[in-house]
């Protein structure tokens, strides 16, 4: 006897067939999992449907992994062994890859004033085969136009990839997560800048950033010296809708001769300085 | 602006794919032994490995890349912790991996039944268009589409009935007690054609060498 209620043996596959595939109510489940201990039999039957059934894990259909969850992973493994609470990357880095660029949006094309330019009896007398030209010709040139533009866009987001999956995967003993510093006039926003100091290169990632009017840009500057001597400009952040965005960190000279990245609010387009306010800052 | 000393966290070293740090032969369970001794290289390899199928399968299950990303980053955080507890007499790593992936995605999707939907979740488009983690593709693509087909193919020899109970469960989350009400079928039909399922594809592998 084993304590056990008289069960008999295809009914028992029948339990182990659905605890292998999760499909058991919860009190038959603890049933399944008290009893295994007691019955390798149960184990090793067990294992075999266990076996098939993660097989068809590797049937569903593959799907590229965002390079934002290594980084997540690394900086939770970091932050274990460190005994550093560390609220999740993913939670901060939703969005935070996607360039606003990402998904064109195709201008309408402009007007073209061809009245002036046909006279007005051919253009009567051609109206039906003219307008189809017309219409055809448009069609082509935005057709043409919104190609043009998306493979634009594909290179620049290529291109950013590659620079980014490049930071974040060099065999480097130099990378460090540095937390940015956001400013009293942007309390909420938060940011981190992947650095790597080997490649010379970082990622800086922003998130919560405020609004922006309409002339205004938020633009990432890199300083040299402790007395705020010389900034390089490095670009212009582009939030998406949910004020994330994020920036590649190529600067003009070696990243040990920089003590500070900073993030301001400029109304000047061109600036070469910042004027602005500030939004985030973090040393090098 | 504040002026505080900002936090900074030295990352593990990361290498490349193309240049591993352990040679590509090196077996799941010596990596996992290495992870239980705090080897982070270790678990990048392991990580190239598997992040992919990992993925794809909490994919398959929720439906939500963002969910999926949470899963998958759980997963192998799941594996630093709990590395020591890995047992290979209960399978192989990936089974093992693969496991756990499926019970926190079941579990979140058994929540998310419970509680209403988050209003401002993301287009899965948006966020797959976030940076491709290609170390994992060039990993996982050497062996992994040849073994879906594969898989795939040993699917489509089960009977559609054993198929369907199988799917519902294994990715839909349901209990034998709700197919059996969503497809108006006895539960004693489901749990036979789980049971007879589950062993044909057994068998079906088996031939395969899976």
């Amino acid at each position: 006897m084993n304590g056990l209620p008289e069960f008999p043996t295809s009914e028992i596959s029948e339990l182990l067939a659905a605890y292998a595939l999760g499909a058991l109510e919860p009190d038959e489940r603890d049933f399944v999992a008290r009893n295994l201990p007691r019955f390798p039999e149960w184990q090793k039957e067990l294992d075999e449907y266990r076996l098939a059934a993660t097989a068809l894990a590797h049937a569903a259909e593959p799907v590229d992994v965002p390079l934002r969850v290594r980084a997540g992973v690394l900086s939770e493994v970091d932050a274990i062994e460190s005994n550093v609470p560390l609220q999740r990357y993913r939670k901060a880095a939703w969005n935070a890859t996607i360039p606003p660029t990402a998904l064109p949006i195709a201008e309408p094309p402009e007007r073209r004033n061809w009245k002036r330019t046909i006279p007005r009896v051919a253009l009567i007398t051609s109206m039906p085969a003219t307008i189809v030209a017309i219409v055809f010709a448009m069609y082509t040139v935005i057709i043409h136009d919104q190609i043009t533009e998306q493979q634009n866009e594909l290179a620049e987001f290529q291109q950013v990839q590659d620079e980014s999956a490049e930071v974040f995967t060099s065999p480097s003993t130099e990378r460090q997560v540095i937390d940015l510093v956001a400013s009293n006039d942007a309390p909420f926003a938060r940011g981190s800048l992947f650095v790597d100091k080997s490649e010379n290169a970082a990622v800086l990632v922003a998130r919560s950033l405020p609004s922006l009017a309409e002339s205004e840009q938020f633009v990432v500057w890199v300083q040299t010296g402790n007395n705020n001597e010389e900034y390089a400009r490095i670009g212009v952040l582009e939030p998406n809708d949910a004020g994330t965005a994020q920036i590649i960190i190529d600067p003009p000279d070696l990243f040990d001769r920089y003590t500070n990245v900073l993030v301001t609010r400029e109304s000047e387009v061109d600036s070469t300085s910042p004027a602005g306010a500030p939004i985030l800052s973090a040393g090098i | 602006m504040s002026q505080q000393s900002p936090k900074v966290r030295r990352l593990p070293t990361i290498r490349r794919v193309n240049d591993p740090p352990t040679p590509v032969e090196t077996s799941d369970a010596e990596l996992v032994h290495r992870v239980s001794l705090g080897d982070t290289a270790a678990l990048e390899s392991l990580y190239n490995r598997y992040a992919r199928v990992v993925f794809s399968f909490a994919m398959r299950i929720v439906s939500d890349p963002m969910l999926a990303e949470e899963i998958l980053q759980e997963v192998f955080v799941r594996t630093w912790r709990q590395a020591d507890r890995f047992q290979k007499s209960r399978g192989n790593f990936g089974s093992w991996l693969l496991s756990i992936t499926h019970n926190l995605a079941i579990d979140e999707i058994r929540k998310r039944q419970r509680r209403p939907q988050k209003s401002d979740s993301v287009d899965v488009s948006d966020a797959l268009f976030g940076l491709v983690d290609e170390a994992t593709n060039v990993e996982e693509a050497a062996q992994a589409g040849a073994l879906r087909v594969r898989i795939k193919t040993a699917l489509l020899e089960l009977p559609d009935a054993q198929r369907e109970a199988i799917e519902l469960a294994f990715f839909g989350g349901m209990s034998q007690r709700e197919i059996s009400a969503h497809l108006d079928i006895p539960l004693g039909t489901i749990k036979t054609r789980m049971r007879l399922g589950l062993k044909k594809l057994r068998q079906e592998l088996e031939t395969e060498h899976l």
